[in-house]
Order: C-alpha cells, then sequence, then structure tokens
C-alpha cells in the first residue's frame, strides 16, 4: 500500500542543509499496523507528515496505492486526503474558531457527505468518544485530552482506509489511552492500516510493526506476531 | 459549507478585533472617498448628455492659420450661411451672452448675469424642457423672452408670468413667451434669461458681419453625417467672405460631449472644467482605494501566520486549495461588505457639503449603487486575492509544525506596499503644500495697482451722463478719497484694436485697449513711468491722448514712446505717457499690452461701463448707504449692485482655492489610512517579537535601544518612500506650475517638510505599540510565548 525509496528530507538554510530524513526505504502493506519509535527529534512526526502527503520531500520516491506521490498534483494529493488519510496530530491541531462539532463536520464538507448523513456520522462519532457533552465547546474550552480525542474523532470520521497518528495518546490518562489503543486494534483488525507514532513502548506493542527512528535513519525493525 | 466558512470568518473578526476595526475603517474611508470622486468624474463626464440630439449637436470652433488659439466664437453672418449652404446642417444656432444688467418688474429689479441671446433653432437642438407658454415656437417675436422657472419666482412670484412685461436696463421691454425649468446643473449652457438677436442687432449692427467674431455657434447635422466633410464646407464659406484675406481659419467641430471638459478653448461662455483634472481625480481617487487595500493585503498577510494552522488542518482533511482561495476571498467580500455599509453611511452624510461644495446635485441613485458595486468588487478582489492565494499556499506540514519560527517570518511584499502607501501619502502632501505656497503667492503678489478698498458699481444712467456733478458729491463724504469712472471692470477689457504707430517696423497689431477718466491712475494708484497722465487742462485729450502701459510699449518696441504717434480705435494722437504693468488679468496669464484713453462719451459706457470709489474702509455701510442714496437720487428705476475689487480678484483664483483644499482632504484622509495600517502593521510587529524584545530585556538592553530597535524598519520604509516621492511630485508640480504665468519656484524644504511630517505622523503611529511593548515586564512577555 505504501512503498518508500530511498526518501530523503532535509532543511536548506542559507549555508547548511540540516538533515531530517535519510535513505527511508519502507514498505507498509493494507492491514499493517506500525508503531515508529525514536528519541526526539529523530524525525518521526516528519516521516508521518511526509506519508500524509502534508510534506514534501527532498528526495526519493514515494508510491500510495501504487500512485508516484512525489509526481502528483495537489488536487489528486488532495482526493487522497478526502477518501482514505486520516491523520492524528501531535499538537491535536483543531481548527479554534470552529467548535468540536464544527470541528467533526470540517472533513465531512469537503468530501461532500449528505446533510443528514454527516449529522449521524457526527452524533455517532461523538457518542464514540464520549464528547456529546462538549460539541458546543470551542477547542480552548477544553483539555489537552479532551483536543486529542475530539482529533482523533476527526482523523476517524471519514472512515479512511489508513490512519496516521502522531503520538494520539500522549496527553491521555492511561485508562483513556488504552481505550483508544483498543479502538485502533479494532479498526486494525477491520481492515485499516495504522501507523502510529510513540514513544510508549506498550503502546507500540499493539503494532505488529516497531520501526525505530534514529538521526532520521531507520535503526532497527521489529517484526510481531 | 458555506456557514462553516461565515462562521470561521465572523469569529476571525471578532477574534482579531483590531485589525478587523482597521481594516474596516480603513477600507470604509477609502471606498467613500473613491465613490464620491467616482461620483463627480461621473457627473463630469457626462455633462450635456441629457439633449436628445447629444451625438449631432457641434459647436464650432475656429483656429487661426498659424496661432495656437482655438476659440468659440464666430463671425455673426457664419450661421445662417452653414444652414442654406450645407445640406446635412439642420439646425444653426448662434448665442453671444449679454453683459450684467437690471432687469425690472413692477418694484422688483435684479441684475442678470446668464442672459443670452439665442436664435429660434436653440430650442429644437437643444432639450431644454418648458414648464408654460409657448413651448412649440418659443422667441418668435423680437421681444420675446424665455426665462427659466427660478427668474420666474423671482421676479413674478406666484403669479403667471406669461406675457407679462420685463423692463431691460429701464429702456427695452421684453414679454416673457414662456419659463423653461432650469437648465439642469451638468449643462454646459447656463442661461436664466434668453432673447432674440433681432434687438442686439438693431443696436448693434457691427456685430452682424463677416469680420467681427462675437458669435457662439452650435449647428446640428444629420445623422450619420460625415464631421470632416461638413468641417471643410464651412471651413470655405468663412474663408470664402472673410474680409481679410491674408488670415485664414480652421475650423473644427467640437461634439456636444467634449464641451464641458475640452479645456482652453478661449472667448467660450460654456461651463467648462478640466478634462485633466477629471483625470487626476480618479487617479487620487483610485490612490486612495489603493492605500487602503494596501492596509487591508499587509495587515492579511501579517495576520496569516494565524491562519496557517487553520489552513494546514483544513488541507489535511482534504481542503482544495480552490476551495481554500475562495474561503479567504469570501472572508474579505464579508470585510469588504462591513466598511461598504459604512461608507455608504458616510457617503450619505457627506453627499449634501459634497454638493455644497463642488457645485453639483449628486445622490445616491442607481448610477451610484453601480459604481458602488463595482468598487466593492474591485477591492475584494483586488486586496482579497493575493492574500488569499498567500496563505492558501502554506504547505500543510510547514504551517502545522511548530508556532515558534513561524511568527517570525515576514511576509513578503509587506515593506514594497508600505513603502508605496507612504510614498502616495508623501507626495500628496507636497502637492497639497506647493498648490498652497502658489496660492498665498497669488494672493499676496503685488499687482500694481491697490485692489483693496476700491468699490465699483455700474456707471448707469442719469449717474453716468452727469458723472461729473456725480464725483464731485461723492467726494464731499469723508471715507472717499478718489473717484474715476473706466469703460468695464477693471479685470475684463472688452476691446481689442487694430494699432499702426509711428516708427512701425511690422504689421498691424491687435492690442486690448480701455477708456478711462483722468483721475483713474490715482485712484487705482498705478505709477507714472514716462511722461504724463491725462489732464482736464489738456481739452484735446478726450480725442487724441493715448497712454500706454510697459508691456504695450515693448510689444510695439518703442524706444521713446512719448509724443510719438499712435492710432487705434478710431482714434489718432500720439502717446503723453507711460504707465507701469499691472496685472489685471489673473497671473495665470502675462500682463497684457493695454492702451488706455480718456473716456469721451459717458453715455456710451452705459451697458458696461463702472464707477470706481477708493474709500479710507472706516465705516464702509455708512459709506455704502451713502453711494447708494446719491445712486437712487440719478438712477430711482435700477436697482443698486457694488463690488469690492479684491473680491473680484479673489474670485479668479477660486479654482485654486478649491483645489487646495480638496488636496489637503485628500492628503489628510491617504495619511489617516496609511497610518491606520501602520498601526495595525506594527501591533504585529510587536506581537511577534515579543519574545525577543523580553529577552533582550532579560540580557540588559535599554527600553530607548528597544524602541529603536523596533522603530528602525518602520523609519527606514518612510525613507524609501520619500525617495519615490520626491521626483514624482516635482514633475507633477512643475507640469501644474507652468499654468501660471507669475509663479513660486519649488523648494527643497517643501520636500523636506513633506517627509518629516510623514515620519513624523509614522513614528507617532507606531510609538505606542513601541514603547508599550518595550516597557513591557520581561517575564510577562517570556511566559505569553
Ligand atoms: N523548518 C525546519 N528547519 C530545520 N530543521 C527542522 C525544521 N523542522 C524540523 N526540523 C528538524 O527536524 C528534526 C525532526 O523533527 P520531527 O518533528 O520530525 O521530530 P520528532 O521525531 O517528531 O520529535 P518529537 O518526538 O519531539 O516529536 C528535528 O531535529 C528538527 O530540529
Ligand atoms: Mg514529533
Amino acid at each position: 500500500m505504501i512503498k518508500l525509496v530511498d526518501v530523503e528530507k532535509y532543511y536548506a538554510n542559507k549555508f547548511i542543509k540540516t538533515w531530517v530524513l535519510r535513505n527511508i526505504n519502507l514498505t507498509i502493506h493494507e492491514g499493517d499496523f506500525v508503531s515508529i519509535m525514536g528519541p526526539s527529534g529523530a524525525g518521526k512526526s516528519t516521516l508521518l507528515h511526509i506519508i500524509g502527503m502534508l510534506d514534501d520531500m527532498s528526495g526519493g520516491e514515494y508510491y500510495f496505492m501504487d500512485e508516484p506521490v512525489h509526481k502528483l498534483n495537489e488536487k489528486k494529493r488532495t482526493a487522497f486526503h478526502q477518501q482514505y488519510i486520516g491523520f492524528v496530530f501531535q499538537a491535536y491541531h483543531l481548527i479554534d474558531e470552529l467548535t468540536v462539532y464544527e470541528n467533526l463536520e470540517t472533513p465531512l464538507l469537503y468530501k461532500k457527505v449528505k446533510t443528514a448523513e454527516r449529522k449521524s456520522m457526527i452524533a455517532d462519532m461523538l457518542d464514540r468518544f464520549n464528547i456529546v457533552a462538549k460539541k458546543d465547546l470551542f477547542p480552548n474550552q477544553l483539555s489537552g485530552g479532551q483536543q486529542q480525542l475530539v482529533a482523533v474523532a476527526r482523523a476517524l470520521i471519514i472512515n479512511p482506509k489508513i490512519i496516521l497518528a502522531d503520538e494520539p495518546t500522549g496527553n491521555l490518562n492511561s485508562k483513556q489511552g488504552l481505550e483508544i489503543m483498543e479502538m485502533l486494534k479494532q479498526l486494525n483488525k477491520e481492515g485499516t492500516t495504522i501507523i502510529q507514532v510513540t514513544h510508549d513502548e506498550n503502546k507500540a506493542a499493539f503494532g505488529n510493526r516497531i520501526i525505530h527512528l534514529a538521526d532520521g535513519y531507520v535503526e532497527k525493525e521489529e517484526q510481531h506476531g | 459549507m458555506f456557514m462553516n466558512f461565515l462562521k470561521t470568518a465572523i469569529r476571525n473578526i471578532i477574534r482579531n478585533r483590531v485589525y478587523s476595526i482597521i481594516n474596516i475603517a480603513g477600507l470604509a474611508i477609502g471606498i467613500t472617498c473613491t465613490a464620491l470622486i467616482l461620483m463627480w468624474v461621473n457627473d463630469e463626464v457626462n455633462f450635456d448628455s441629457f439633449h436628445q440630439n447629444k451625438d449631432r449637436i457641434y459647436r464650432i470652433l475656429l483656429q487661426r492659420k498659424g496661432t495656437d488659439e482655438i476659440m468659440a466664437i464666430t463671425p455673426g453672418l457664419l450661421a445662417d450661411a452653414v444652414k442654406k449652404q450645407i445640406p446635412e446642417v439642420t439646425y444653426t444656432a448662434r448665442i453671444i451672452q449679454n453683459h450684467r444688467n437690471p432687469y425690472k418688474y413692477n418694484d422688483k429689479a435684479f441684475y442678470e448675469g446668464q442672459t443670452f441671446c439665442v436664435d429660434p433653432d436653440f430650442f429644437k437642438m437643444f432639450s431644454f424642457q418648458f414648464l408654460s407658454g409657448n413651448a412649440e415656437n418659443p422667441l418668435v417675436n423680437p421681444n420675446d423672452l424665455v426665462i427659466s422657472e427660478t427668474i420666474a419666482r423671482k421676479y413674478f412670484g406666484n403669479e403667471n408670468p406669461i406675457g407679462k412685461n420685463l423692463t431691460w436696463n429701464n429702456r427695452s421691454n421684453y414679454h416673457v413667451c414662456a419659463v423653461m425649468k432650469d437648465m439642469p446643473v451638468n449643462s454646459h449652457l447656463q442661461m436664466q434669461i434668453a432673447e432674440t438677436h433681432t434687438l442686439a442687432e438693431r443696436f448693434w449692427q457691427g456685430g452682424y458681419n463677416w469680420s467681427n467674431f462675437v458669435h457662439e455657434t452650435y449647428i446640428q447635422v444629420k445623422e450619420n453625417s460625415f464631421v470632416p466633410d461638413i468641417e471643410k464646407k464651412i471651413e470655405s464659406i468663412l474663408n470664402q467672405n472673410n474680409p481679410i484675406t491674408d488670415r485664414f481659419y480652421y475650423v473644427h467641430l467640437q461634439p456636444l460631449g467634449d464641451i464641458h471638459l475640452d479645456a482652453g478653448i478661449t472667448h467660450s461662455t460654456a461651463l467648462t472644467g478640466d478634462r485633466k483634472y477629471v483625470n487626476i481625480f480618479l487617479l487620487i481617487g483610485f490612490g486612495i482605494l489603493f492605500i487602503a487595500c494596501i492596509n487591508f493585503i499587509n495587515c492579511a498577510t501579517a495576520n496569516s501566520m494565524s491562519r496557517a494552522q487553520e489552513v494546514g488542518i483544513r488541507k489535511a482533511v482534504g481542503a482544495q486549495r480552490s476551495k481554500l482561495i475562495m474561503q479567504f476571498i469570501g472572508e474579505f467580500a464579508l470585510l469588504t461588505c462591513c466598511a461598504s455599509l459604512l461608507a455608504v453611511l458616510a457617503i450619505n452624510l457627506i453627499v449634501p457639503a459634497f454638493n455644497h461644495f463642488t457645485g453639483k446635485v449628486l445622490s445616491l441613485d442607481v448610477h451610484f449603487f453601480t459604481f458602488f458595486s463595482v468598487i466593492i468588487l474591485f477591492t475584494t478582489l483586488f486586496a482579497g486575492s493575493y492574500p488569499a492565494f498567500y496563505i492558501s499556499a502554506f504547505s500543510p506540514g510547514e504551517a502545522l509544525k511548530n508556532k515558534l519560527n513561524r511568527t517570525n517570518k515576514r511576509a513578503p511584499l509587506q515593506s514594497a506596499l508600505v513603502v508605496f502607501q507612504f510614498a502616495i501619502s508623501i507626495l500628496l502632501i507636497i502637492c497639497t503644500l506647493i498648490i498652497n505656497s502658489q496660492l498665498t503667492f497669488m494672493q499676496h503678489k503685488k499687482l500694481g495697482f491697490d485692489k483693496d478698498n476700491i468699490l465699483y458699481f455700474p456707471a448707469k444712467g442719469q449717474l453716468a451722463e452727469k458723472y461729473d456733478i456725480v464725483k464731485s458729491r461723492l467726494l464731499e463724504y469723508p471715507g472717499i478719497s478718489n473717484v474715476t469712472m473706466q469703460q468695464s471692470v477693471p479685470t475684463t477689457t472688452i476691446n481689442g484694436s487694430w494699432v499702426s504707430w509711428e516708427g512701425q517696423t511690422k504689421q498691424d497689431l491687435v492690442v486690448r485697449n480701455t477708456e478711462v477718466t483722468p483721475d483713474y491712475f490715482a485712484t487705482m494708484n498705478i505709477g507714472l513711468a514716462e511722461g504724463r497722465c491725462f489732464s482736464e487742462e489738456f481739452t484735446t485729450d478726450k480725442e487724441s491722448a493715448f497712454i500706454l502701459n510697459q508691456a504695450a510699449v515693448d510689444y510695439l518696441e518703442f524706444e521713446n514712446p512719448v509724443g510719438k504717434k499712435i492710432r487705434t480705435a478710431g482714434r489718432s494722437g500720439e502717446i503723453v505717457g507711460v504707465v507701469e504693468n499691472s496685472h489685471f488679468k489673473s497671473l495665470h496669464h502675462t500682463i497684457e499690452p493695454l492702451i488706455f484713453m480718456q473716456l469721451d462719451d459717458y453715455k456710451s459706457i452705459d451697458l458696461f461701463g463702472v464707477v470706481l470709489v477708493k474709500f479710507s474702509g472706516q465705516d464702509v455701510p455708512q459709506l455704502l448707504d451713502n453711494i447708494k442714496k446719491i445712486w437712487q437720487e440719478y438712477n430711482p428705476n435700477l436697482p443698486f449692485e457694488y463690488h469690492f475689487l479684491d473680491q473680484t480678484i479673489e474670485r479668479q483664483y477660486g479654482f485654486e482655492k478649491r483645489l487646495s483644499a480638496i488636496f489637503t482632504w485628500f492628503s489628510v484622509v491617504s495619511i489617516f489610512i496609511s497610518c491606520l495600517g501602520l498601526f495595525g502593521l506594527a501591533t504585529f510587529i510587536v506581537k511577534s517579537r515579543t519574545k525577543e524584545i523580553g529577552i533582550r530585556k532579560v540580557l540588559g538592553s535599554t527600553i530607548s535601544r528597544i524602541i529603536v530597535l523596533l522603530s528602525q524598519r518602520f523609519v527606514i520604509w518612510v525613507l524609501f518612500a520619500n525617495l519615490i516621492a520626491w521626483p514624482a511630485a516635482f514633475f507633477a508640480m512643475h507640469k501644474w506650475l507652468e499654468n501660471f504665468a507669475y509663479r513660486i519656484d519649488i523648494d527643497l524644504w517643501v520636500f523636506i517638510l513633506a517627509g518629516a511630517l510623514a515620519l513624523m505622523i509614522a513614528l507617532l503611529t507606531i510609538s505606542w505599540q513601541a514603547i508599550r511593548a518595550a516597557r513591557a515586564n520581561p517575564v510577562e512577555a517570556l511566559r505569553y510565548e
């Protein structure tokens, strides 16, 4: 489903190139549950952004469902966002001016989902994440954990084929965190591909593959049953 | 989707209150100005458009071969010949403006200036509306008058004016045959009273021949006529009949629609504007709107960092860029609409004053709203599209990464736009300063005669005939030191005649002349350069003495003028004296050569002569009362009207005065809007550097060093703006000053002053933000980030 060939990423300053990712070769199949681990600054978020087509790479090739992403135009990428990819950001990134309800609604609007259907999908999500009472609040009226829940809900609402989650449980208490992980596991069982970034060994263990990043290189990869 | 956008937009506007208010206020002011200017321009360019035959009416203009002057006057016999001999011409109408003279009905008597002789075709060509009387065929009898409703009300009140008599100048009787609606204010013809040519023709046969150029002639041609052909035909008729064969005249047919805006046509009675100023104001209008749009663009791009996250998220959840662009343009449209609403309110309030100032009758009509929509559309697209494209281009990965390094990124174009904004403001300030100094210069320049404490009134009837007694009686009053009589108001010489002179080396020349009584030079305090003034002691002075001004001496190339023989205006004799030059005409013009002759026949000046009185300036009401008493004694049937000479001269600069006022307003507005923008920008810049300022303070920087640090960028911008504005202003003002024969030099200090002013205002604007940021508690600042 995803194939990275010699992907690299650097930031060119006036004088120096800062390498963030080098020589990334990675194949992720449909139905995989991949955990990415590594020290802070290793390039985990960057890699996830690239996979999520939110960031351009500096070199290499990237195939998403056999389409060469490095050659795709913006329109096509947008279509992928609308149809297949659900993204959970490390910093939640909700739209400050929109309520919880409206934040959940936004991806559906871009996907042109009909009003009635939209309403039921949102209601469903609110219910599933237990945030019905918060639906008319603005992000800054929520705790960090609640914001993260909304962020996860927003990623799931379009029924994506692949979920990219950057520390989706970072701000949740362990019980909530486990619940989210269970939810992801369940989705994975139903066929959704999942890539998550985490610092937590236990949570990484939910995946069938663990990729260790360090200094922009893939250091090692573990396979689980 | 739309609701989602709308909610985001409204919440954003509310959250960024300062930014929104600055944008809305600036735009509202800009839109108001531009809309008003567009309304004015629209009115100017649509002058005379209410005439049904507007596309087929032309005015005949003549240009003598070998000269640049294009004049609106033609020989009196041309119109008839053209109508008879050129089949394409359906109507011709001559008009000639009468001198300001009194009309009387019962005990109501007033002086009227907007009175004309017209031909019967006149009302067939032009679509002026009639209210009552013989609208089909007005002016059939020689004594018929067409009057405007204003005149009708003034003389007849509620009576029916049709068939009533109006006495003109205490001698001729006219009777009113029709009342027309007042001519629209956007008509180049502004007549209050129209009569036939018949009576004037009887009085003054000389005016109706082929050699006297006094009539303006309009023609109406058949549809689809080829105008250059007609021009050629008129040209040949004119030049065949022209008695002076070595003079050839070119004929131009001026379309009706051009008459109002073609400036520089001489001897035109039309109400003329100037296409040049229409263009300048249009430019300024859009300049001001542009300045407001720049605020918009700058605030939006500076603020864009706060929207970057949203853009990133929306893209990540599947927003196409086109959708984002639409969203942002829509948001700007919302702001523009708020601004427009305010602008409509403001315009509604300002229009009466604006009308008063411009002499127009503009209103918020259909036209206005069409323009208004165009302005709004233009503003939204112009101001909205760049920020929309800029903001929507953020790569989501970049936008979502970390907040710290985003805020310091400088929006491109920002500096260029601010520089441009200030350049326009500085340009306007310089123009204002120079227009003002030229105006002051003109108002204070020594004119070569005393304009103060001189009043004049018409030399009419008995009062003129018995001038010698009147004069001595006037002089008995303590406030009056001199009295004199002149053929016309000093500022307008009405005659020009061919001159031949002793020692003549070139052809005969036309020189303007005027008749005065001997005490003229003493009354006006005009200095004698050579020889003597007219004197009662020399009885022959009346027929044969001439006094030239120095310009005339130079023009005729006299070495020793006094005693030389000269012949002009039907008199011959010798030059007895030379007087200093005086600026009777406005300072737009060079001093014209002028020949003074002694006023011989007091009766001859009845229509346009004036008595000039030099007074002490004390107790003017009493003085006026005394003069009025004498007037009534001699002219019991005529109204008394007087003018002060200095006011008459001041009126010559009415246009420049208004121009100066307009430019002052424009500069104030443009500076104000620019400062609004600067304030907004300063707010953002200071906000984005809060952390840096905090750290610098912790490290020991003083408050003043931080203020300098924050202001630096703005100072550089304004200095750059000067660099652009100075040459532009110099060029523009240099051209403008060429309108004046007598003008100020452009001084460097004007530029420095304008630059300093702009800099000061800019610094004042940002200092509040800078000082606040510099004095903030550094710990607060750091925690804030
Ligand atoms: N605009 C940039 N210019 C230069 N370097 C950058 C830029 N953005 C990110 N980096 C660098 O890229 C590296 C990887 O960043 P990334 O956010 O991917 O790390 P991460 O592995 O997700 O760390 P964390 O666990 O703290 O989230 C960092 O060392 C960071 O300094
Ligand atoms: Mg990260």
